[in-house]
C-alpha cells in the first residue's frame, strides 16, 4: 500500500533541452547589475544577492529585454550577445573567500559552515524524481569536483554519500551510507539523522546532490549556476534556468489541460504554477503535470481528531492541534506545538481523512509569524510568553478558502 | 487566446484517498457480523432497535446541521455509525421510545452540542447509554429481559451468584454471543472478527484495542491472584459482557481518545483495567462501558504523553 512512497534508485540519462529564445530569471531580491537594453553574455553575472544566497547569471546570451517585478527577462540575440563568459576558477585562500566565490557563481552556500561531517544527499526528494541519481551516475567528474570544493569550504573530517540502497552510487573514495529509499527519508534533516543517528547534530552539514553538482560545475568548468536538471515524466532534462515551464513541457511532449496542476517538483512537495510562462527556478528538480482528476481536493471540514497526521509525521508534531491553532490565527500557539520543527513533507495533509489543507495552515502560520517578526524590532519579536494570539484579521478566512477542484 | 486555467494549491497535490466516509463505511462493515449475530439471537426485535437508533441518529444529525447552518455532511455515515453503536448497547427488548431517546441523546448531547464530528469529549453512544441507564435502569438492563430469552448475563451471574456459577460459561458460548448484554455488545466473537479486520486494514490503530484487552486481562489476573476463588479469570473478563465491543469500537472513538502512540496505549490499558475494577467492586454490572467514559475524561492527560518534536533548525 505504501509503495507510493518508494523513491527511485535508478535514473534515466540526462538530456539537454535546447535553450529557449527568452529566459525570465527570478532575482529573489538580488540587486541588478545590468540595465534594460544591455547586451548580456551567456553566463554573465546580472544580479548580486546579499548574503551568500547566490548571485544571478544569464543562462543564455542576448539582450536584457525587460525587468518586471522580481524578474529579469533576457531575449536571445546572437548578433548583440558577447561570447559566452566563463568566470574562471572558484579560488580563495580560506573558506570565507571560497564561499564568497561560490556565491558569486550562483550557488547558495550560507549554510556551508565548518563541520565534522558533510553529508551529500543523493536520495531523491520525492517519489517519481530521478534527477539526483542521474547527476550522481552520469556527472561524476563534476560531483567529485564539488566534493573537493566542499571539503575545502567546510573542512569536514569525512564526507559521506547518502544513497538509495542498491543503487550502486559512489562519490570517489568517500564512504557511502545506503538507505531504504522511502519518502520522506530523503529530506535533508531525516537523511542526516539516518547517517549520524542524531537529530539535527550541530556538527554536520548536508548538501543535496544537485547543489554539489552546481558546485562541481563551478569549480571544474568555471560555469555559473545557470542550469537545472529536472525529472519530467521519467526523463531527466537539463534546462536553462529561467526557461518557461511551457518550453520544457513542449520539449518533453507533455501538455497541460484546463484544471490540471503543473508542479515545479513532484506531487507531494511541488509548487503549483498558475501560468505556463512561469520560469524554471534555480534549484528545481522536477516538473510534473498532474491531471485534474488525480489532484487533491481539500475541504473546509473540521478536524475529527483521528490523529493520523501525528502518527505519520516524521517530526512527531501533533499536527491536528497545531494546524487548528494556525487555522484560527493563534500562530504562537502553533509554534508551541512544534511549528518550527515541521519539515513540510506534506504527509499530514496526504493522510487526513477529513481532507483538511494542513500544510497550508502550517505555511500560513509561518508566513504570518515571519511578517510579524519583520514588523517588530528583532529583540522584542520572539518569545512572547503564553500563546497570546497574534491577531491577523482575515488570515483565517484566507486559509479556510476552499481549493478549487 | 484564452489563457489556460491551471489549478494552483498548496502541496501535497495528491491525497491518500482516505475519507471520513470511507472510514465510517468500513467500520459499519466491521459491525455487520455482530449485527447479524444479534438478529440470529434475538430475532426481529434486535433489528427493530438497530433501525430505530440508526434512523433517529441520522435524522437528528441532519436536523442539527440544517438548523445550525453548518454544511450538511450527514452523508458521511458517521451518524449512521453512531446510531448503530448506540443500538448495540441497548437490550433487544428496549421500547421504541427508549431506543429513540438513547440515539437522540447520543447525537445531540454526546456530539452536536460540542460542534459535531470530532468535537465530542466523550464517546457519544456511551453517553446516550449512560444517561438512559441512569434514567430508566429497569428497561435498560439486559438482565430484566430474561423473560424473553433463556440467555443469561455472565457478569450478573458472577456478581450475584459467585464464581462457581460464572465459571460454567464456556468460552466458545461467550464468543458466539450466548450471553445477555447489549444486543450487539454481547456478540464478542463477531465483534472480534470485525475489529481485527479493521486493524489489519490499517483503519484502526492497534494500540487502543489491544491495550484495552491487555489491561482487562492483566487486571483480571491480578485480582484472581489476590482473591482466588472469588474473582473470575482473564478469559472470562475478556469475553463476557461488552469488553470486546468497548475495546474495538467504543474506546477507539477518534475524538475522545488520545492520538499519540504512548497515549493510546496508556489509555487502552487504563480503560481495560478499570473495566475489571468497576465490574469487581462497583455497583454496575458491566464496567467496561463506564471505564471507557472514565478514560475519555482522562484523554487530555494521556495526550500529554507525546514524543518530543524533531528539533527545529538552528537550535541544536
Amino acid at each position: 500500500m505504501r509503495n507510493v512512497f518508494r523513491l527511485a534508485d535508478r535514473a534515466a540519462p540526462i538530456e539537454d533541452v535546447p535553450d529557449p529564445l527568452r529566459v525570465r530569471l527570478p532575482l529573489g531580491g538580488a540587486r541588478l547589475l545590468v540595465r534594460v537594453g544591455d547586451a548580456v553574455a551567456a553566463g554573465q553575472r546580472v544580479a548580486e544577492s546579499p548574503g551568500l544566497r547566490g548571485d544571478v547569471h544569464a543562462s543564455i546570451g542576448g539582450v536584457a529585454a525587460a525587468v518586471d517585478g522580481d524578474f529579469l527577462t533576457i531575449s536571445r540575440d546572437p548578433d548583440a550577445a558577447p561570447a559566452p563568459e566563463r568566470l574562471g576558477e572558484v579560488a580563495g585562500a580560506d573558506a570565507d573567500a571560497l564561499r564568497r566565490g561560490l556565491a558569486a557563481m550562483g550557488v547558495p552556500c550560507a549554510d556551508l559552515t565548518d563541520a565534522d561531517l558533510l553529508v551529500v544527499n543523493a536520495l531523491e526528494p520525492e517519489p517519481g524524481v530521478t534527477a539526483l541519481g542521474a547527476l550522481c551516475r552520469f556527472e561524476s567528474p563534476a560531483m567529485l569536483a564539488g566534493a573537493r570544493l566542499a571539503q575545502r569550504i567546510a573542512e569536514p573530517s569525512r564526507i559521506v554519500l547518502a544513497a538509495p540502497r542498491g543503487a550502486g552510487l559512489s562519490l570517489g573514495p568517500n564512504p557511502v551510507h545506503e538507505l531504504e529509499p522511502r519518502y520522506p527519508d530523503g529530506l535533508d534533516a531525516l537523511t542526516v539523522r539516518a547517517v549520524t543517528g542524531r537529530e539535527r547534530p550541530g556538527n554536520a552539514v548536508v548538501v543535496g546532490a544537485d547543489r554539489l553538482w552546481l558546485m562541481g560545475r563551478a569549480a571544474l568548468e568555471g560555469r555559473a549556476a545557470t542550469r537545472a536538471v529536472l525529472t519530467v515524466r521519467g526523463r531527466n532534462l537539463r534546462v536553462a534556468v529561467g526557461a518557461s515551464v511551457r518550453h520544457v513541457l513542449d520539449f518533453a511532449g507533455l501538455a497541460a489541460h484546463e484544471g490540471d496542476r503543473v508542479l515545479l517538483g513532484g506531487a507531494l512537495r511541488g509548487e503549483a504554477v498558475w501560468d505556463l510562462d512561469a520560469p524554471v527556478p534555480r534549484g528545481a528538480y522536477a516538473l510534473t503535470v498532474l491531471p485534474r482528476a488525480a489532484g487533491a481536493v481539500y475541504t473546509d471540514a473540521a478536524c475529527m481528531n483521528c490523529g493520523e497526521c501525528h502518527l505519520i509525521c516524521p517530526a512527531r508534531i501533533l499536527v491536528g492541534i497545531m494546524a487548528r491553532f494556525a487555522e484560527f490565527g493563534r500562530f504562537e500557539g502553533a509554534q508551541r506545538y512544534g511549528l518550527d520543527s515541521c519539515l513540510e513533507c506534506g504527509l499530514c495533509a496526504w493522510v487526513c481523512p477529513a481532507r483538511r489543507p494542513l500544510l497550508q495552515f502550517i505555511r500560513l502560520a509561518r508566513r504570518e509569524l515571519a511578517r510579524a517578526a519583520e514588523a517588530q524590532p528583532p529583540a522584542a519579536s520572539m518569545e512572547t510568553p503564553g500563546d497570546a494570539p497574534v491577531e491577523a484579521p482575515g488570515a483565517a478566512p484566507e486559509a479556510r478558502r476552499e481549493v478549487p477542484a | 487566446m484564452i489563457p489556460l486555467k491551471l489549478t494552483a494549491s498548496c502541496p501535497p497535490h495528491v491525497l491518500s484517498g482516505r475519507t471520513v466516509r470511507g472510514l465510517m463505511i468500513e467500520t459499519l462493515l466491521a459491525l455487520c457480523p455482530a449485527a447479524a449475530m444479534a438478529v440470529w439471537h434475538y430475532g426481529l426485535p434486535a433489528l427493530r432497535v438497530m433501525a430505530l437508533c440508526a434512523g433517529a441518529a441520522v435524522c437528528a444529525e441532519w436536523a442539527v446541521e440544517r438548523l445550525s447552518g453548518r454544511p450538511v455532511r450527514v452523508d458521511d455515515g458517521s451518524a449512521l455509525l453512531l446510531g448503530l453503536l448506540t443500538a448495540f448497547l441497548l437490550p433487544a427488548t428496549a421500547p421504541w421510545w427508549l431506543a429513540l431517546a438513547a440515539a437522540f441523546i447520543a447525537v445531540l448531547l454526546g456530539r452536536e452540542l460540542f460542534g459535531g464530528l470530532g468535537g465530542n469529549p466523550l464517546c457519544p453512544p456511551l453517553l446516550g447509554w449512560a444517561i438512559c441507564m441512569l434514567s430508566w435502569r429497569g428497561l435498560m438492563k439486559p438482565e430484566f429481559a430474561v423473560l424473553h430469552t433463556e440467555l443469561v448475563s455472565p457478569l450478573s451471574e458472577l456478581k450475584y451468584q459467585g464464581l462457581a456459577v460464572a465459571d460454567r460459561f464456556p468460552a466458545l458460548d461467550l464468543l458466539l454471543g450466548q450471553q445477555l448484554s447489549g444486543l450487539g455488545a454481547a456478540q464478542a466473537g463477531a465483534l472480534l472478527l470485525g475489529g481485527l479486520w479493521l486493524v489489519l486494514r490499517g483503519r484502526l490503530r492497534p494500540h487502543i484495542p489491544f491495550g484495552f484487552l491487555a489491561g482487562t486481562a492483566l487486571m483480571a489476573l491480578v485480582l484472581q491472584l489476590l482473591r482466588p476463588g472469588v474473582s473470575a479469570g482473564p478469559l472470562f473478563h475478556l469475553l463476557a459482557g461488552g469488553t470486546v465491543f468497548a475495546a474495538f469500537f467504543l474506546a477507539t472513538d477518534p475524538a475522545s481518545s488520545p492520538v499519540t502512540r504512548r497515549g493510546m496505549a496508556a489509555y487502552g490499558l487504563f480503560a481495560g483495567a478499570m473495566s475489571v475494577v468497576i465490574r469487581t467492586f462497583g455497583v454496575w454490572i458491566d464496567g467496561a462501558f463506564f471505564a471507557v467514559l472514565l478514560a475519555g475524561l482522562a484523554t487530555p492527560m494521556f495526550d500529554r504523553l507525546r514524543p518530543r518534536v524533531f528539533p527545529a533548525p538552528g537550535r541544536g
